[in-house]
């Protein structure tokens, strides 16, 4: 495609498309800022005629407490399954002991586990500790199924650190751990943002814990959205609202560290799944 | 000496014992995980129903009333439907990643951009696709009507007959973006030189990709079958929130008759067994993939 | 097979930044073999590039045979697949999904030939490499000797007009190497093709050229013969960049004493009439001298020559020679001892004929021409 036809040809294809695949997000956020009456009026991709934050507001008042739920949930499962797997990973990757390649295998095909086939025994034991309907039993949740997904991405990370520097701190008789602290987590920053990232996104996303673990007290962001649609079918405007503002933290993160968020992608795609 | 004397305590022996520290993360998806995994197998040969905690052994007859069950069959069928955004997304995903790599300047923007909806929350785009479909008021049918296609305005989701389909195009639409990332990645991990050579060899570039590049696309064809087909059988926050499984079961996919039959009926062991069919289903997809990479890693 | 013609070719990145080929000239006669010698990143590998059409360059022109395949001047750009030349690349470039044989039939496919035609072609060149054996392998499934053979038959298989060769020997090992090195020579002698072949190893240079090309930083240092490169080196550069082991370099000075010229080098003293070089160097001129380790003897080969007493400070056996690192006063330098065993620490007497010592002036590094040379060297530019 040397020649500038061809050229013209490429870009115009991918703009056109492009606009295709933005034309729900443009829709949602046009509907977003009209009135009842003006969604019924004019064209839903339309501009506004008089845009109003009434939508905004209509849906924050409905979602703010979730959405508080949703920060401390996102950052306590974010923290849980970065921290316990990156140790899985760091020892997985680094020091080999006896059923290493077990433990690991067991660990990725984790990954693949659907979650309906766990859901009534984690329910069962959720209740159980007297954790329903709190933000501690979704945590724990999150916490237990993401360190398959971050034990294997970190492995992966690690691995690339030299066998060879780990036995020379070892024979120089550091303790594995100062090792961890001093070499390999600083020299793996990129890794550790780039997981971080990837569980933040995932846990801010999920739907299916937060329904059946939470209840009205510690419900996620998602959960009330989705019963807020349930509630006022005809709002279109609260309820794109509603979906932006959930997206926002994500958007957030898109805009200003895509870089990190495509690297988890590919390296979640790359080691397992 | 002395300094070793003194760092005795708690670090010091987790110093001499370093594998006790895996017990915690270990312990946990041993117990979540695979605890949770021959739990939930137990509770399905049983007739528990969630909120008392008695029960008795049942045999088979969870499994042999669900084999007969009409909503099975229609939810079996769905989650197979499903897949089809498999296909789809890869010859889309494609085609997208052959116009990335075409090496205009500035067509990196539009790689970002279609990625965008893969990585927004299935209940955002839920929402934003139950507008869009909406009959009356959404953008497909007023966008038809604007074209002077008429016509052709459906139902989508709110129909028996076309409510698959339209979540099938629903997914394509987040997935293709992340289908073309990874093929665009395969695509670029080809080395140039090999380009060279076959240029210079007078290959055209149809060729090219059809002799080159496309044979070396096997691992991230497969990652990107992997994904989707690891979404499909799984599949339940977005059809929940877009459909909740209707009208009537014409979107039931396994996961969501799971979770309607125990949280809504609580019968725990009946959705126990569901669990285990769909459990078995992902080993008899996954296991060959998992084959697949270590035979591939051997190499 | 056809000649090629290189003409003010300049390549720049980064607008302008970077130059990669500044302003190269030269020419390959039909049928020879020509080696583009120089330290990694001196621009060889984007001269071949620029031949085969793979990079267009920011000026310059390039014809082969009778046809400007580039001219930035007159806008002329023939397509790499046009041009008819095959390459050789650094890294193999063998496609991985396709075995020796497809490998090997893929350029042909590309010309739409006869399969008849097609599998004839693949057989005789694999005949002519070795490598029938291996056609149904896949070049994951090869030794790096053999993948090397299965990239030079891709080439081979085309009969193009020029071949284009990038480091093609750089990842075999040694023994390898030369056995290939030969190979390839027998080869290019017996379809007498023209070949541009890239290399950093000076050793591989002098043995296949016909004619060198020594780049460093995208220029031209010298361009010549073997010979010629190795005997009257333009330059410092060349002098130390060709032989092996290197030259060794001295200091000196010229000096007038009781009306005649000497140069002053320290350890030794010598007539400047006695060097046979062509011109006068005035008294006062700092030089470079420069004496190979091979014109260091153990016995005198003419009265005139100087006499270096010295110790050994090291020996690396050749089996049949040696290489010696001696020491005389505080300078260092090699030589190649074919004489009686000798011990580190030892004293030996070692020879040097005064007529084979390179004089180079300084701070330029130029060399200064000898008689012998004749009227029409090379070398002779340099003192116009
Ligand atoms: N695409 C490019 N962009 C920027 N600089 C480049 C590019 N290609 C080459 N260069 C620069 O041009 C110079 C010459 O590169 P080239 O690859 O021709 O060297 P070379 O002589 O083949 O080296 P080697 O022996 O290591 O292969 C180098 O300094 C390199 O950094
Ligand atoms: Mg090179």
């Amino acid at each position: 495609m040397s020649t500038l036809v061809g050229r013209g040809l490429v870009v115009t294809v991918l703009v056109v498309v492009t606009l295709l695949y933005l034309l729900p997000l443009w829709g949602a956020f046009t509907t977003s800022l009209k009135t009842d009456e003006e969604i019924d009026l004019t064209s839903p991709i339309a501009w506004p005629q008089r845009p109003t934050a009434s939508g905004y507001i209509g849906a924050f008042n409905h979602l703010k407490r979730a959405l508080l739920n949703s920060v401390l949930i996102t950052v306590g499962g974010t923290f849980g399954s970065v921290g316990l797997g990156a140790i899985c990973g760091y020892v997985l990757a680094l020091h080999s002991f006896p059923g290493a390649n077990l433990v690991f295998l067991l660990l990725a095909a984790g990954i693949f586990l659907p979650f309906q086939a766990i859901l009534i025994p984690l329910f069962q034991t959720v209740r159980a500790l007297r954790l329903y309907d709190t933000i501690g039993g979704i945590v724990l949740a999150h916490t237990a199924y993401g360190i398959p997904m971050c034990a294997v991405m970190f492995k992966t990370f690690y691995s690339e650190v030299p066998k060879a520097l780990v036995r020379q701190a070892l024979t120089d008789g550091s303790s594995p751990w100062r090792f961890y602290w001093r070499v390999v987590l600083p020299s793996t920053k990129l890794a550790t943002v780039t997981i971080l990232i990837f569980q933040f996104t995932s846990i801010w996303n999920e739907l299916l814990f937060g329904l059946v673990l939470g209840g009205p007290r510690s419900m996620p962001a998602t959960v009330a959205l989705n019963n807020l649609v349930g509630t006022l079918a005809a709002q279109w405007n609260i309820q794109m609202a509603g979906s932006l503002l959930l997206a926002v933290p994500v958007l957030i993160v898109y805009a200003f560290l895509g870089r990190y968020l495509v690297r988890g992608y590919m390296a979640g795609a790359v080691t397992a799944v | 000496m002395s300094q070793n004397f003194r760092r005795k305590g708690i670090g010091h022996w987790l110093s001499r014992h370093p594998f006790i520290i895996l017990a915690l993360p270990l312990g946990l998806v041993g117990y979540f995980v695979y605890g949770g995994m021959f739990w939930n197998a137990w509770v399905s040969f049983t007739n528990w129903r969630g909120l008392t905690p008695t029960y008795a052994f049942y045999g088979f007859q969870n499994y042999s009333r669900l084999f007969g069950s009409a909503v099975f069959a229609v939810a079996l069928k769905n989650t197979l439907l499903l897949f089809l955004t498999i296909p789809v997304c890869i010859v889309v995903g494609f085609i997208l990643a052959v116009l990335l790599d075409q090496n205009i300047r500035g067509t990196g923007i539009f790689r970002n951009l279609l990625l965008l909806p893969y990585a927004l929350s299935f209940v955002v785009t839920g929402t934003i696709w139950a507008w869009m479909y909406n009959p009356s008021k959404g953008i497909l049918n007023a966008l038809l009507r604007q074209i002077g296609l008429a016509r052709w305005q459906g139902m989508w989701h709110t129909s028996q007959e076309t409510v698959m389909y339209a979540i099938v195009l629903a997914l394509v639409w987040q997935f293709s973006g992340y289908a073309a990332l990874v093929l665009l990645a395969g695509i670029r991990s080809v080395p140039e030189v090999q380009i060279k050579a076959a240029l210079l060899e007078g290959a055209t570039r149809f060729r090219i990709y059809r002799k080159i590049i496309v044979p070396q696309l096997k691992g991230a064809v497969m990652t990107v079958v992997i994904v989707i087909m690891m979404y499909a059988l799984r599949a339940f926050d977005f059809i929940w929130v877009l459909t909740g499984g209707g009208p009537g079961y014409a979107s039931h996919t396994l996961s969501i008759m799971m979770y309607k039959e125990a949280f809504q009926a609580t019968r725990f062991a009946y959705a126990a067994a569901i669990a285990n069919v769909l459990l078995g289903l992902t080993l008899i997809l996954v296991l060959p993939y998992l084959y697949w990479m270590h035979r591939r890693a051997g190499q | 097979m056809a000649s090629v013609t290189v003409k003010n070719l300049f390549v720049s990145y980064h607008r302008g930044r970077t130059i990669a080929v500044d302003h190269v000239s030269f020419a390959v006669e039909d049928g020879k073999f020509c080696v583009l010698l120089g330290p990694s990143g001196c621009g060889k590998t984007t001269i071949l590039h620029c031949i085969a059409g793979l990079i267009r360059p920011t000026s310059g022109e390039i014809i082969i045979g009778e046809r400007v395949v580039t001219s930035t001047e007159k806008n002329i750009f023939v397509r790499p697949q046009e041009r008819n030349v095959a390459m050789v690349f650094q890294e193999y470039a063998l496609y991985p999904n396709l075995t020796v044989r497809e490998n090997l039939a893929f350029p042909l496919e590309c010309q739409r030939l006869p399969k008849k035609e097609i599998a004839a072609r693949v057989q005789s060149v694999a005949e002519l490499l070795g490598i029938t054996d291996l056609l149904h392998r896949r070049p994951a499934q090869l030794s790096g000797g053999q993948r090397q053979r299965v990239a030079l038959g891709r080439a081979l298989v085309r009969q193009p007009t020029v071949f284009l060769l990038d480091e093609p020997l750089g990842n075999l090992d040694a023994q390898l190497r030369v056995q290939v090195r030969y190979e390839l020579k027998r080869i290019q002698r017996q379809l007498r093709a023209t070949m541009i072949y890239v290399t950093h190893d000076q050793t591989e240079a002098l043995t296949l050229a016909d004619k060198i090309v020594l780049l460093r930083s995208g220029k031209i240092e010298q361009e010549g013969s073997p010979q010629e490169m190795y005997e009257k080196p333009a330059n410092l550069f060349v002098a130390g960049f060709i032989g092996s082991p290197p030259m060794n370099f001295i200091e000196g000075q010229v000096l007038t004493c009781e009306g005649m010229l000497l140069i002053d080098a320290g350890i030794f003293k010598v007539r400047a009439e006695a060097l046979g070089i062509a011109k006068n160097l005035a008294p006062g001129t700092k030089v470079m001298l420069g004496v190979r380790p091979a014109d260091i003897n153990a016995r005198p080969s003419s009265p005139q020559d100087l006499l270096l007493p010295a110790i050994v400070d090291l020996l690396e056996p050749l089996g049949d020679s040696a290489v010696v690192h001696v020491l005389s006063g505080n300078f260092k330098f090699t030589a190649k001892w074919e004489g009686g065993s000798l011990k580190p620490g030892g004293l030996v007497s070692l020879f040097l004929n005064p007529r084979k010592i390179h004089v180079f002036t300084l701070p330029d590094g130029m060399r200064v021409s000898k008689i012998e040379d004749g009227a029409a060297g090379r070398a002779e530019e340099a003192f116009p």
